[in-house]
């Protein structure tokens, strides 16, 4: 039974989508290389050593990947074209890695896994959960009360 | 750093046969399967590879042909000593560069 608010044409739409992205494209940068500028950026600015500044940095420039995926390069052809897939996954890993940056930042202590270089310490009061949720394009964290 | 020569199949099914070559960066210890990502990243993103677990020989989907026999890509060491020839599974049909159909035919998409 399709979910309440379903569209029966949902899925002909998507497949179009798929295939008008399988036309092909021209651009500066593929999503490929951007794929590869996007673990490197989390690695550095958000890994398990992090500070406000360099989390700042990386949101900002998660956000200027995320308003250029309209412009990202695709290869044209629609048997098995790597550059499709390649913009998709660097579509979900925007939001994935925007998803930990706001976590960690709104996270003003160090606890676990979690090393803030400008919080050393964990914070008894910020022992609970954050929640991430992303409505209309926006992700947003924060402390569930 | 040594340089691997890389001599890979390109297109698709019915084109005629093409062969592109590629010189890849690597150390000692590097495989055909690292060159094959390094050159999607850095050289030409259109190049088709089936990979999934990277390098941990779990999902066995990097197999394909070099030098004429049928190994992982992410187990078979680059070498300086020659030119590889690269190419997609011999006897099954070719989708794009490396890449050859190996699902049962009812599990094709159209």
């Amino acid at each position: 039974v399709p979910a309440a608010g379903w569209r029966a044409t949902a899925a002909a739409e998507a497949v179009d989508r798929i295939r008008a992205l399988g036309e092909g494209r021209r651009g500066d940068v593929a999503a490929a290389a951007l794929l590869d500028e996007l673990r490197a950026l989390m690695w550095d600015a958000v890994g398990p050593l992090r500070r406000a500044a360099g989390i700042e940095q990386a949101l900002a420039r998660l956000g200027a990947m995320r308003a250029a995926l309209p412009d990202v390069a695709i290869p044209p052809g629609r048997a098995c074209n790597p550059g499709v897939a390649d913009w998709f996954e660097l579509r979900a890993g925007l939001v994935a890695a925007e998803a930990v940056a706001r976590a960690a930042l709104g996270r003003r202590e160090s606890r676990g896994a979690h090393q803030r270089e400008d919080f050393a310490y964990s914070d008894a009061a910020l022992a609970r959960r954050q929640l991430v949720a992303m409505r209309n394009g926006v992700v947003a964290a924060g402390f569930d009360r | 750093v040594k340089t691997a020569r890389l001599k890979i199949r390109r297109g698709v099914a019915g084109e005629a046969v093409r062969y592109e070559d590629f010189a890849v960066p690597f150390e000692d210890g590097a495989t055909v399967l690292d060159a094959l990502v390094w050159i999607r990243a850095h050289r030409d993103p259109s190049l088709a590879v089936r990979y999934s677990c990277i390098s941990a020989n779990v999902c066995k989907e990097c197999t394909i042909a070099v030098d004429g026999q049928v190994v992982y890509a992410c187990t078979t060491r680059l070498t300086e000593a020659r030119a590889m020839v690269l190419d997609p599974l011999p006897g099954k049909p070719l989708l794009r560069d490396l890449v050859a159909e190996t699902r049962p035919p009812r599990e094709r998409l159209g």
